[in-house]
């Protein structure tokens, strides 16, 4: 899943360059597919630009558990140097967290224009 | 049972650890300097979660919530509140340390690390709170990016000196009045000290006058108590600051690092460029063992053993008991003739009462072992499966040769690539001799089908892997599965039930080839080949259904069409694209339009295995010759 956050007064292009763009690429990374945010929220498809307010009220209906279950890979940095660790996490309950911290983050940016989200 | 202790390091107790059962567990401390040794003071509950979803033979640790239940504690009736105060600070300390806890961060602060992740490099001036708080962890995970020169002050080496020497004082005394000293000295010395060991090969201490360091607190009369704080040791600092943004010509970006609010304050004001992170108060509630942070585009968090050794670290002695109260593991940061070099590399003692766990009774249902894996149904991703094969149809050769094949951005890790190679040799595309990997005529002929898209052709090479064989006869007699109803079916013919994670990637393979697709939340059979006339004809009567005002989206259409002739969505557009070229559809019309981002929940792979994608199959449009139709409607009679 990669999430793009865009500042522009009028509707964004693909050729718009994000001012932030990430989520989750990692070992298993086909485990949290764009599609999953229909999944969590009907009202939202993967793809889609939305306007920031718009896209945080039809997350706020969102599902945050689906008992399926997958790992997340965090890095971890030890005694013995660096290293990444895979945890399990239902898959839900991950997605959520990366959408929703990504939402708190683009708060930063609030004052500054009009911002839109994507998910892919 | 022994009472024996064991030293270990963390990566020999982190297996010990993760194999702990589900269910609840308290973890406790105890202290010499200001507790009785049969006395515990509970600090968190555990809810640990392991999903039987995933085998044992996935190497993951297991999820878990921590609650904070340090409220009822008492250790000096008099100072209650700020004892509790000083044993959640040492707590939240530690959460940060460990990557579980984000720190308290302002807007700009937060701004400002956003921008400092874009640079290629800066130097980082922590103060003596910043290498202790766990803030500094944090700020390092979060620009993981970005080269990070650290550059701490010998005065900060020196209150560790300082504080050790109280602590060592102190050390078995047994007396209340120790507790908040003996916290906060412990966490501040072994966290700076195994902070400063992890990032040796980054960091050069910023040396003072030494003639200065007389004016810093002798020992035995410094409180220990950040509220108590030494004016003329943060003016040392911010002198000897001073000179080293002086001294540094360098255009890298240069921040100091503190969690004092004064200290940031007057730094300000004296124009020292500042990041002003505290550690946040506990949240109330669970705190879940990982969170996604947007700075280090990550998730970061800590396995149950991290924690466990971070606390020991802070609180000397730690304990873990399980819902029955028995004790299921203790560790054991201190003890006579204890090392630098046990210091260095953070071993500690460990005692383990720990049973035969769920996860082991699983591991025993296991029928099938491998060479690569015991797993029943080896997980991997389909993608890296054929990588894998790509590099292998180069040349044979040792699994690690193999890898080092494969481009750095897309090799899978060595955990993946056994999985991998488990399922090409149990699928007859690969064949073991000794330690070494070979191909099979069938992973040419996989090759080969792939490179010329007959998708259907490699999927009857994959039907030699008794799994996906099953998989496909129970996708056609079914018509759609999902991955509980083929754990159910498969457990019997494979001597074991797989995890569900395997077999949701099994259920992937046959979308990735062409002969299922994803509708309604089910794996859907796509396997069947109509004849063009069966073909024309459900196209015909599905559009006269749906049409409206004689047009009707292909968004529409193509769902139903693939539901009612068992056909994939990527079968069914290949072939209305060809009748559509011949003339077969003499009274429709296919509209196209301007194309749109594709929006796509299946993807198939293409190209040969040394150059293997993905691309998506939309719903929403067909592709005749080179432009998208997202509309049929009929033509004018």
């Amino acid at each position: 899943m990669r999430i793009k956050l865009i500042r522009k007064e009028t509707s964004p292009t693909l050729d718009d360059l994000p001012i932030w763009e990430g989520g989750y690429d990692g070992e298993d990374s086909d485990e949290f597919p764009g599609s999953i945010v229909t999944e969590l929220s009907k009202d939202l498809d993967v793809g889609n630009w939305y306007a920031l307010e718009q896209f945080k009220e039809s997350f706020e209906k969102s599902s945050t558990t689906n008992e399926t279950w997958t790992e997340v890979s965090v890095p971890v940095l030890t005694a013995e140097g660096d290293s990444r660790v895979n945890i399990q996490v239902e898959q839900y309950q991950a997605s959520h967290m990366l959408i929703e911290a990504v939402l708190h983050f683009a708060e930063l940016f609030q004052n500054s224009g009009r911002l839109w989200i994507r998910v892919e | 049972m022994s009472n024996e202790m064991d030293t270990m390091t963390l990566a020999e107790a982190a297996e010990k650890i993760a194999s702990l059962q589900p269910g609840e567990y308290t973890v406790e401390y105890t202290d010499s300097t200001h507790l009785s040794t049969d006395t515990w003071y509970p600090l968190l509950k555990i809810q640990l979660n392991i999903s039987l979803n995933l085998s044992a033979a996935s190497g993951a640790e297991p999820f878990y919530r921590l609650v904070v239940i340090t409220e009822g504690m008492q250790i000096n009736a008099q100072n209650r509140e700020r004892d509790l105060r000083t044993l959640n600070d040492a707590l939240a300390q530690s959460l940060v340390g460990t990557g579980i806890l984000r720190p308290a961060l302002t807007p700009e602060v937060a701004y400002d690390i956003f921008q400092l992740t874009k640079r290629r490099a800066i130097f980082l001036v922590p103060d003596t709170n910043a290498l202790s708080t766990g803030v500094l962890h944090w700020l390092l995970r979060a620009l993981s990016g970005t080269q990070v020169w650290l550059v701490p002050s010998v005065i900060s080496l020196t209150q560790v000196q300082q504080h050790a020497d109280r602590l060592g004082r102190s050390a078995n005394e047994q007396k209340p009045n120790n507790f908040r000293s003996a916290i906060r000295s412990r966490r501040l010395i072994n966290a700076t000290l195994s902070f400063l060991e992890r990032y040796q090969e980054q960091y050069q201490v910023l040396e003072v006058d030494p003639q200065l360091l007389r004016y810093m607190r002798p020992a035995g009369r410094g409180s220990g108590d950040p509220d108590e704080g030494d004016v003329l040791e943060d003016r040392l600092l911010i002198e000897a600051i001073h000179e080293v943004f002086r001294a540094t010509r360098s255009r890298a970006e240069k921040r100091l690092v503190t969690s004092d609010v004064t200290l940031a304050r007057v730094l300000r004001t004296e124009g020292i460029p500042t990041l002003f992170m505290q550690v946040p108060p506990l949240p109330e509630g669970a705190i879940p063992c990982l969170f996604y942070e947007p700075l280090a585009r990550a998730f970061l968090g800590a396995p149950l053993s991290h924690l466990l050794w971070e606390l020991t670290h802070t609180f000397a002695t730690v304990r873990l008991r399980d819902s029955m109260d028995d004790e299921i593991l203790k560790l054991q940061a201190y003890w006579p003739g204890k090392t630098p070099i046990d210091w260095s590399k953070e071993r500690l003692q460990v005692h383990s009462a720990m049973r035969n766990t769920a996860r082991s009774d699983a591991e025993t249902h296991i029928a099938a072992v491998g060479q690569y894996t015991t797993a029943v149904l080896p997980e991997a991703s389909f993608v890296q499966v054929l990588r894998l094969g790509g590099s292998l149809l180069q040349q044979e050769g040792i699994l690690e040769d193999l890898l080092s094949r494969i481009p750095e951005g897309m090799r899978p890790t060595p955990r993946i690539a056994r999985m991998a190679a488990e399922l090409l040799v149990q699928a007859g595309f690969a064949r073991n001799e000794g330690n070494l990997l070979l191909a099979t005529a069938a992973l040419e002929q996989l090759d080969h089908a792939l490179a010329a898209g007959m998708l259907d052709e490699a999927s009857r090479l994959w039907e030699q892997f008794l799994p996906y064989n099953i998989l496909i006869d129970s996708l056609r007699e079914r018509g759609e599965l999902d991955k509980e109803t083929f754990a159910m079916i498969v457990e019997t013919p494979l001597g074991g039930r797989p995890s569900l994670k395997a077999c949701d990637r099994l259920l992937r393979v046959p979308i990735y080839l062409g002969q299922a697709w994803t509708h309604d939340g089910a794996v859907r059979d796509g396997t069947a080949r109509p004849q063009d006339e069966r073909m024309i004809e459900d196209f015909s009567r599905i559009f006269s259904d749906k049409a409206q005002d004689g047009f009707c989206r292909i968004n529409d259409l193509l769902p139903e069409l693939c539901v009612s002739l068992r056909i994939s969505p990527w079968a069914a557009a290949s072939q209305i694209q060809r009748l559509v070229q011949e003339n077969r559809f003499p009274d429709l019309s296919f509209v196209s339009a301007a194309g749109s981002q594709i929006t796509a929940r299946d993807q198939i792979v293409t190209g040969n295995l040394a150059s293997i994608e993905t691309i998506p199959i939309p719903m929403d449009r067909l592709t005749i010759g080179d432009r998208p139709a997202f509309t049929v409607s009929r033509r004018p009679s």
